[in-house]
């Protein structure tokens, strides 16, 4: 949660289409970053098939197996109830994709039409920043726990409650780009042309904004990642019999010294998607900056 | 031109290339140039015509991209040859640079006065209550008033006139050999201008200061300068007295220049008329990028008088026909009225 | 700069207020009768009604904000349903503990994230950059809570050098105190560092292309002159900013690491309270934290406005 706050400076380009290819070649030139780039698609390829490509069913128990160590029959190990690990992990691995895509979407949904917003029309903006500020001023924990409580903890929620807690940070990239924006030439051409104001937004400032937005998302995805294993650990988010990173690995935490693979593997799988995305994140926000032709 | 002067700088045969995404690209090539004691040259060209590189290569201000090659001999040493602590121990000290843009060329949270006391601390071990009084010295000298409230101030709080006045204070600091002037007037407005180059020009020669004037505007060139240089495309194409170059030019593209300026008199009442060669003339075409040095002459594309010779071999520095180097197949030939005055000031 | 800083104290105080109506309606928007749900499931039908009629519950809504605020005014927050300690009491014995994890973590995290931008920014393509890159995106890619049970798990049960749980204040024993805060001061500042460290680096990046360090190389200044004096100077504006701003998160961020290492600080009471459904407590917190981070959002704007001197000082005659 720590790095959700994270705001990156802006790539200060204006989107054409022939730079994306370029960009594309630029990232794919940097080796962390294509490599990045890979193990996502890698991570999401093996996340969807989940159902194809786990060995058991990830609660098929077994008690003849229990806490067994890595192994050739049990790649990850088994818990304290002979589940295999690798299943749980790479069905986990699906929950934590979902809930940080579909997280950082309903972030930008709600986020970016107010950041134009507010970035747009003077009166508005004070509006929108103090709410901005007074949501930010909440710890976001407590957002998720109330949110479960009225709702109930499951997949679901912590969604929404990710997404919420995602959305100032959009608000604020979305703002700046606005404002930023509306100052260039092109927008006065607009004008003068008749264009009226949500012509304005839709055709002209959101296509030129995509870039920061992107950057910023493929901050807030990982994140969000981050955030679906926190809430979980804690017990906020999916329920069993669901498997969750987060809740492999709080429930690995009392047999700690019996079998720590349980809260190691998990934990490294977490780390492995979300240090790749952050890689390609990076090079992808390298690429479109065009100060990176020094 | 005064007599009895060395030579101060002596450029030879300077070539930089720059490593890009898009492959190398040939910024100056193979330049060669004098500028002799108390003397102000100005470097003429267009934008992208290497005239900035060649300023910034003289004491390897260049970036890690840049390839240089060639000689830069200052005051008897060849500046390429020297290691990077004797570089920086010439900068500032003897050679001085005044940059185009004054708001970003000082640094917005360190005090004006600091900023000019870094040179004196840096070159002359000047220290606490000295540095401030030669600050506020060198202030005066360039005409800022109130110099010693002003030392005080940030770049933020002065004009864009005072900003660049603060910098040619800086530069002037421990009197430099040779000071580096990068369009020093481009960014500011046409009333300070002038300001500014009486600065320049009375200062330099207070001093004895010899100055490398960067610029594109002629307008400045006939105001200040003892000799001209002219640069197209990376290579120096023309070399002259200012009066001789504006009376006699040999190269297509210098006349192309002098034509290219505005002048209310070719105008009669009631608006140009293109067709008698009235209104604004232009040089059709852009400066090409190169990557290499081509054997054929650049402004060939731009030019009116090219033939075949102009496109398939390169032209060298030569006398022309008014007795100053030009690198042209065909230099314009000297009109008539111009024969009788000499070249003398 | 005196309204600037008037325009700041009066959007923080707007906010502090609308902080509270929101915690104030979040109480009552819980499904359930409110005064049962602050007494407690197993309170009496006597002490419900005692909490109705302080709250004000039967009252109207405008009534029992007004209410709400002349109680906080007075510091009351009521009592916790867990322990039937006064609220307040309860905060403020927390708090020291999270103060001094929060700050140890936060030195930490600067001089490392600092230091690893500056070398990155300057050493640009080589080796040191993409390692020290690499380094800070581990430490944003990596969670706290595992972070912390694998620090537990190496430097506490396979190579018992650190202790595993507990708290000393660093008032009562320097020592003591930092081997308990270490491995947690580390776990909760590697997020913060990662930050720092990329934020460095791109002001650093920023600072050394811009005019003026042209300016300086150009007055003959040697290298580590330009690359302190002037760019890291200007940058150091920007980091400060971030690092003002991320106190916030790493004081969320604590309630996870607390909660591992078990220290009885104020992240560790708002887990408890928030799994234990004490609601006086959870108002509190909640308040408290709100509070914290809307005061540090003023100090750092006004910390911003002293550095720069451009704000500082105003514009200029053009």
């Amino acid at each position: 949660m720590t790095a959700a706050l994270e705001t990156l400076p802006p790539p200060t380009t204006v989107a054409a289409p022939a730079s994306w290819r370029r960009a594309l070649r630029r990232v794919l030139r940097n080796p962390l970053s294509a490599g990045g780039l890979v193990v996502v698609v890698v991570t999401l390829a093996a996340a969807a098939l989940a159902d194809l490509l786990a060995p058991y069913p990830y609660d098929l128990t077994n008690f003849d197996a229990t806490l067994q160590p890595p192994s050739l029959a049990h790649w990850f190990g088994t818990d304290e109830l002979g589940r295999d690990q690798l299943s749980r992990v790479l069905h986990g691995l699906r929950v934590s994709v979902a809930v940080g895509v579909l997280s950082v979407g309903l972030s930008l949904l709600i986020g970016v039409p107010l950041g134009l917003l507010a970035g747009f029309y003077r009166l508005l903006d004070p509006v929108i920043s103090r709410l901005t500020d007074t949501l930010l001023a909440f710890p976001f924990l407590v957002l998720a726990v109330g949110l479960a409580a009225i709702l109930g903890p499951s997949l679901t929620t912590a969604t929404i409650a990710l997404g919420i807690g995602g959305v100032p940070l959009i608000i604020r990239v979305a703002r700046s780009e606005t404002l930023r924006l509306r100052e260039l030439d092109f927008v006065a051409a607009a004008v003068a042309d008749g264009a009226g104001d949500l012509q304005l937004m839709r055709r002209h400032i959101l296509p030129n904004a995509v870039n920061a937005l992107l950057v910023q998302a493929t901050v807030s995805v990982p994140a969000a990642i981050i955030g679906e294993a926190v809430l979980s650990f804690l017990g906020l988010g999916v329920r069993p019999p669901i498997p969750s990173l987060g809740v492999m690995i709080a429930s690995a935490q009392p047999l700690f010294r019996d079998g720590p693979w349980l809260a190691v593997i998990p934990g490294l799988a977490i780390v492995l998607l979300t240090l790749a995305l952050n890689l390609f994140g990076d090079g992808l926000r390298d690429a479109l900056d065009p100060r990176e032709s020094r | 031109m005064t007599a009895n002067t060395g030579t101060l700088l002596a450029v030879r045969d300077l070539t930089v290339r720059f490593r890009t995404e898009d492959g190398t690209v040939l910024a100056v090539d193979q330049v060669c140039f004098e500028v002799a004691e108390r003397e102000l040259v100005a470097l003429v060209g267009e934008s992208g015509c290497g005239k900035s590189v060649t300023a910034m290569a003289l004491t390897g201000l260049l970036p890690a991209s840049a390839t240089v090659s060639g000689e830069i001999g200052f005051a008897g040493q060849d500046l390429r040859r020297r290691s990077e602590r004797r570089l920086r121990a010439i900068r500032g000290r003897d050679i001085a640079y005044v940059f185009q843009e004054p708001m970003t060329s000082l640094n917005p949270v360190l005090t004006v006065g600091h900023q000019i006391g870094e040179v004196l601390r840096r070159h002359q071990r000047m220290r606490g209550a000295a540095v401030r009084r030669r600050a506020t010295e060198l202030m005066e000298l360039v005409g800022i008033p109130l110099p010693a409230r002003r030392l005080r101030e940030y770049p933020h709080q002065l004009s864009g006139g005072m900003r660049q006045r603060v910098m040619i204070a800086m530069a002037l600091a421990c009197t430099p050999k040779l000071l580096v002037a990068d369009e020093p007037t481009t960014a500011l407005d046409v009333t300070v201008q002038a300001g500014i180059l009486d600065v320049l020009r009375t200062l330099s020669a207070e001093t004895g200061t010899a100055v490398l004037l960067i610029t594109h505007d002629l307008g400045v060139v006939a105001d200040l300068a003892d000799r001209v240089v002219v640069m197209y495309a990376g290579r120096v194409i023309e070399e002259a007295d200012v009066v001789d170059l504006f009376a006699r030019p040999g190269h297509p593209y210098t006349r192309g220049l002098l034509d290219a300026v505005p002048n209310p008199a070719r105008h009669a009442s009631g608006g140009p008329d293109p067709a008698a060669g009235q209104g604004l003339r232009e040089i059709p075409g852009r400066v090409p990028v190169l990557a290499d040095s081509p054997d054929a002459c650049t402004f060939a594309e731009r030019c009116t008088r090219t033939d075949d010779t102009c496109r398939t071999r390169r032209p060298e520095l030569s006398a022309g026909p008014a007795g100053h180097p030009v690198r042209c197949w065909h230099p314009l030939a000297v009109p008539a009225s111009s024969l009788a005055g000499g070249g003398a000031r | 700069m005196g309204r600037y800083l008037l325009r700041r104290l009066v959007e923080s105080a707007v906010t502090l207020v609308l902080a509270t109506v929101v915690v104030f309606a979040g109480v009552r928007a819980l499904p359930g009768d409110p005064a049962r749900t602050l007494a407690g499931e197993e309170a009496d039908p006597v002490a419900i009604a005692a909490i109705r009629r302080r709250y004000g519950f039967d009252q109207p809504l405008p009534v029992q904000y007004y209410r709400y605020l002349e109680n906080l005014a007075q510091g009351e927050m009521g009592r916790s349903l867990r322990t039937g300690l006064p609220v307040t009491d309860t905060i403020r014995d927390a708090l020291p503990v999270t103060v001094q994890l929060a700050v140890f973590s936060m030195v930490v995290a600067v001089l490392i994230g600092v230091g690893a931008g500056v070398i990155a920014a300057v050493r640009r393509r080589s080796a040191a950059e993409w390692g020290a890159n690499t380094i800070a995106l581990l430490g944003l890619s990596i969670p706290n809570f595992w972070l912390g049970l694998m620090a537990i798990l190496v430097f506490a049960i396979a190579f018992p050098v650190l202790p595993a749980s507990g708290f000393v204040s660093v008032f009562e024993n320097p020592v003591e105190s930092f081997r308990h805060l270490l491995m947690p001061a580390l776990v909760l500042g590697s997020g913060l560092a990662a930050v720092v460290m990329r934020q460095t680096r791109s002001a650093m990046l920023e600072s050394l292309s811009a005019d003026y360090v042209r300016t300086a190389r150009a007055k003959g200044l040697s290298n580590a002159q330009v690359v302190l004096s002037h760019a890291l100077r200007n940058s150091l504006i920007v980091v400060i900013t971030i690092v003002g701003l991320q106190l916030g998160a790493l004081i969320s961020g604590a309630v996870v690491t607390e909660q591992i290492f078990v220290l009885p600080g104020f992240g560790k009471l708002t887990i408890d309270a928030v799994f234990t459904r004490d609601y006086p407590m959870i108002q509190g917190v909640v308040l408290v934290t709100a509070a914290a981070y809307i005061a540090i959002n003023l100090l750092v704007d006004l910390l911003y406005s002293v550095i720069d001197p451009r704000i500082r000082v105003g514009g200029a005659a053009l």
